[in-house]
């Protein structure tokens, strides 16, 4: 009978907020817990900041290795304290004998000053590191927010879906967010997931009590999501991409960016005659020189490649679905069209080339080839390099997923053997169509 | 040994089936070349994640069976064994992921690059990837031996590399400029040799250090380990780590050190190469965190023909200023320009001989091609002339475009005009050997013909 008795006033006193003096041993245990995150979350980036003014340390990655660390190192600590009570495992904070809600409070706020602090420091870091591409206030409010969010993403994840999910989630955020933090004007992003993550919190506090654990994970995941939807990207779902083209459809289509001669003097704007699929294609050719422009008509799916000598263009056309490429010269001032010859290669070739480049005796034909890569598709341009035997009429690829750092205008020698890309370090040989980066063996001994 | 192995599948197969997921997504969509053969680094935070999930795998390892209430060092286990049986799982994984993406990678790409993904590449793309992400793994492993928990693991590591950063910011900063550098531009061999040493000491030095106490302190209490790890291990593993710094230099460059073609400029055909070698640690080193950051360069011109070599002229040209301002106007003259200076600096390769320009003004543009007998070079110039006013009291500055053309071979100044054109590019071009057209901003104006006369 005491022991029930004991038991109810018990039960009685954990609904009861805590007193002053449990709120002070709340905060004592967050501490004690918390400081050495917090010593080793400021401390660590601080002691990056002698290095960062030095030219070689600016590319040396050790900010972006400071605060993958640091923030690991967060995310574990935020996932292990709100872990479940599990088989093997000791006590955890759901046993402690305090209300829901202080326990909430407990859980998510009070160590808040942990994350904001230690994003303080890395902000410091930041904008020290990136002091050209962001101010130093601006690399505060994004590092905090930042380390805000990783927190209590990982704090909110750990009960709802056990420790590890929220371990790995709370990582890949962690990455996610690492380049976006360096430009300093994503605090909208950071500041949503703060707050779903927090009313997601409160919202499984809710369903776990009413024991609805499935239901309760499904809703804080979908709730999670929205995060990342924007009106731009519920845009995008109903996009209708023919209506764009009906309100520009009275006048020319310019679909393409135009290809500029190296000094800027030549142009040629090109893009479709009308709104039908295969209708012809149109050069707008402009002559800087003399002031002088012309315009023609092409079959279909004809663009322009590059500048050969004086007035004369190398065009290429490629129809949907077909292999083969046929190259023609345009002589804008006289014009007159002659055929160059033709290749094999692959679909949709043409769409994907970037840039083109004959070698001077008119036998190769080097094209710089988006990458299906889907991290071409990225921040970064990977390319695939092409070369076109005309003698032979193929084309085959010789590199691909270049990281390709300047496509517009790289520097290019052909010799009668071989191409060299300067700027990428990459040799072709032409016998062999082979393409490798050069090394230093290729330039003999070192003096 | 099997009931190890299986033990250790139970306990970590969600780790693994994590890791695995990371390395195959980053090894077929963040991975750029990576089963192609000869690549450029492609580095991003992305691909940081396999190896962060490898790391953790690796700092729970022994960190979990320390959490554990009912410890696996309770039983009468070959400590050895347990460890081999974590060595390899993490092996297995690793090598299992990468192969699979190298395997996927092949079926999905289409026909035309087959020949590019040959067995050799296929192999050492895939052994590469597996090699980077099973180092972290150790790296990890070695850390979870002290403090119990997942979070223990990563602490440790901090705590071990926390010394060492401050060490190496504190010798780059206050030791003599000629000892050691990790960062500056123009470091001795001597200086990155170092560098080197100690960077594959570290690793040397927290391997020995973390598996010496799975052999020596791991069934001690948790007070006691950290006391071990404090007073004898984490010395010990600094230590390693500055036994680099005593290798002897041609051992460190020849164990630690190799070159690398870090940039190059080849003339329009293919005569000459202005080359920027580095020197880089060697893979095993830096591979693991992709550290692309070269230790030192040099620069040299090259004969392509007979790789005869030339040094480069210092000019007090800076160490990057090479890299970057290069470029070869023909086969015989190539120059070197900072937009914004008042010179720019032509180089002769068969002659062996360098020329410095002063110009009248801050370079603005160059005109990448000469005249078509390749004698004469126009440059854009921005002047400035003080203006006076009988208005003004004071007296002020006006900027102005000077349009120059430049004698290659004598490196003199053959005719200079005002011009009107404040943009890029000016719109100048080449009527004959001897006559610059040049387009003004004024429609009515037209273009103007400049005439140089040879001398």
């Amino acid at each position: 009978m005491d022991a029930v008795q004991t038991g109810q006033r018990q039960l009685k006193e954990q609904d009861r907020f805590p007193t002053f003096r449990a709120w002070g041993r709340l905060l004592w245990k967050e501490w004690r817990e918390g400081w050495p995150i917090l010593a080793v979350g400021v401390v660590l980036p601080l002691l990056t900041l002698p290095m960062s003014g030095r030219e070689g340390w600016t590319n040396s990655g050790l900010d972006y290795s400071v605060m993958g660390l640091v923030g690991i190192l967060l995310v574990l600590w935020a996932a292990d304290r709100a872990r479940r009570i599990g088989m093997d495992r000791g006590p955890a904070r759901q046993a402690l004998p305090v209300p829901a809600p202080a326990r909430w409070i407990f859980l998510h706020l009070a160590p808040l000053a942990i994350p904001a602090l230690v994003g303080a420091a890395l902000g410091i870091m930041i904008g020290a590191w990136h002091a050209e591409s962001i101010p130093l206030r601006a690399a505060i409010t994004a590092a905090v927010l930042y380390m805000l969010s990783t927190f209590l993403l990982a704090t909110m994840l750990s009960p709802v879906l056990s420790m590890i999910p929220a371990l790995i989630i709370g990582v890949v955020w962690l990455f996610f967010g690492m380049d976006l933090v360096r430009w300093g004007n994503v605090t909208p992003l950071f500041l949503k997931v703060i707050v779903l993550a927090l009313v997601a919190s409160l919202l499984w506090e809710a369903f776990s009590r009413a024991r609805w654990v499935w239901t309760g994970r499904v809703v804080v995941i979908l709730l999670l999501l929205t995060a990342f939807v924007t009106p731009g990207s519920l845009r995008n779902l109903t996009h209708r991409p023919d209506a764009e083209q009906d309100q520009s459809s009275f006048e020319f289509p310019i679909t393409h960016t135009p290809v500029v001669s190296d000094d800027g003097l030549q142009e040629i704007e090109f893009g479709q005659a009308n709104d039908e699929i295969f209708s012809n294609s149109v050069m707008f050719y402009t002559d800087d020189r003399d002031r002088t422009r012309f315009n023609r008509e092409f079959p279909y799916f004809t663009r322009p490649l590059d500048y050969i000598s004086g007035n004369q263009i190398l065009l290429g056309r490629q129809a949907p679905g077909e292999r083969v490429v046929h190259l023609s010269v345009w002589d804008a001032h006289t014009d007159q069209v002659r055929e160059k010859g033709r290749f094999s290669a692959v679909k949709d070739l043409l769409a994907r080339t970037v840039r083109a480049n004959f070698s001077p005796d008119g036998r190769y034909l080097l094209l710089i080839v988006q990458s299906q890569h889907p991290y071409s598709q990225g921040p970064m341009f990977l390319g695939d390099l092409w070369i076109a035997d005309l003698a032979h009429g193929r084309a085959v690829p010789v590199m691909a997923n270049v990281l390709l750092p300047d496509v517009e205008n790289p520097p290019m020698s052909w010799t009668s053997e071989r191409l060299y890309l300067s700027e990428y370090n990459i040799l072709v040989e032409l016998r062999t169509l082979r393409g490798r980066c050069l090394k230093p063996t290729d330039f003999g001994r070192m003096p | 040994m099997r009931r190890l192995f299986w033990k250790e599948w139970r306990e970590r197969r969600w780790w693994a089936l994590i890791w695995t997921l990371a390395i195959l997504g980053i090894a077929l969509f963040g991975g750029g070349q990576t089963f192609y053969g000869d690549h450029l680094l492609l580095t991003s935070p992305l691909q940081l994640l396999p190896l962060a999930i490898g790391l953790l795998t690796g700092a729970g390892a022994y960190a979990g069976e320390l959490a554990r209430s009912q410890s696996v060092f309770s039983r009468p286990i070959n400590r050895r064994a347990l460890l081999t049986t974590k060595l390899l799982m993490a092996a297995v994984i690793c090598l299992g992921a990468s192969l699979l993406a190298a395997v996927i990678t092949w079926c999905i790409m289409p026909a035309p690059y087959r020949h590019l993904a040959t067995p050799a590449n296929l192999l050492s793309g895939a052994l590469g990837v597996a090699a980077k992400n099973w180092l972290i793994y150790l790296l990890g492993l070695t850390g979870s031996v002290v403090i119990p928990g997942l979070a223990g693991g990563v602490l440790t590591l901090i705590a071990a590399l926390l010394p060492l950063v401050a060490v190496t910011a504190l010798a780059e900063l206050y030791l003599p400029s000629g000892f050691y550098s990790f960062s500056s531009e123009d470091v001795s061999l001597h200086q990155y040799a170092v560098a080197a040493g100690l960077t594959f000491g570290t690793w040397l030095g927290i391997t020995a250090a973390g598996l010496s106490i799975t052999r020596f302190a791991v069934v001690l209490g948790n007070d006691e380990r950290i006391k071990r790890f404090t007073l004898v291990f984490l010395p010990l593993f600094l230590l390693c780590g500055l036994t680099g710094v005593l290798l002897p230099e041609g051992v460190a460059r020849r164990l630690l050190l190799h070159r690398e073609v870090g940039l190059t400029y080849i003339s329009p055909t293919g005569q000459y190469a202005m080359v920027n070698e580095v020197w880089r640690p060697i893979n095993i080193i830096y591979q693991p965190i992709q550290y692309p950051a070269p230790y030192g360069d040099m620069h040299y011109l090259v004969r392509l023909r007979d790789h005869r070599h030339q040094s480069l002229p210092s000019m007090g040209i800076a160490w990057g200023d090479w890299n970057w301002n290069w470029h070869w106007i023909t086969d015989k003259v190539a120059c070197v320009y900072i937009l914004g200076k008042e010179r720019l600096i032509l180089i002769y390769p068969d002659r062996g001989i360098a020329r410095e320009v002063r110009l009248p003004g801050r370079l603005t543009y160059l005109q990448l091609s000469p005249s078509p007998d390749g004698r004469l070079l126009p440059v854009k110039v921005q002047c400035n002339r003080e203006v006076s006013s009988k208005n003004l009291p004071e007296v002020k500055h006006e900027y102005y475009q000077l349009l120059i053309v430049l004698d290659l071979q004598t490196g003199q100044i053959r005719g200079q005009w005002e011009i009107d054109n404040i943009y890029y590019p000016p719109y100048i071009w080449w009527k004959s050997n001897d006559m610059l057209a040049y387009r003004t901003m004024k429609r009515k104006s037209g273009t103007k013909y400049f005439s140089i006369n040879h001398r």
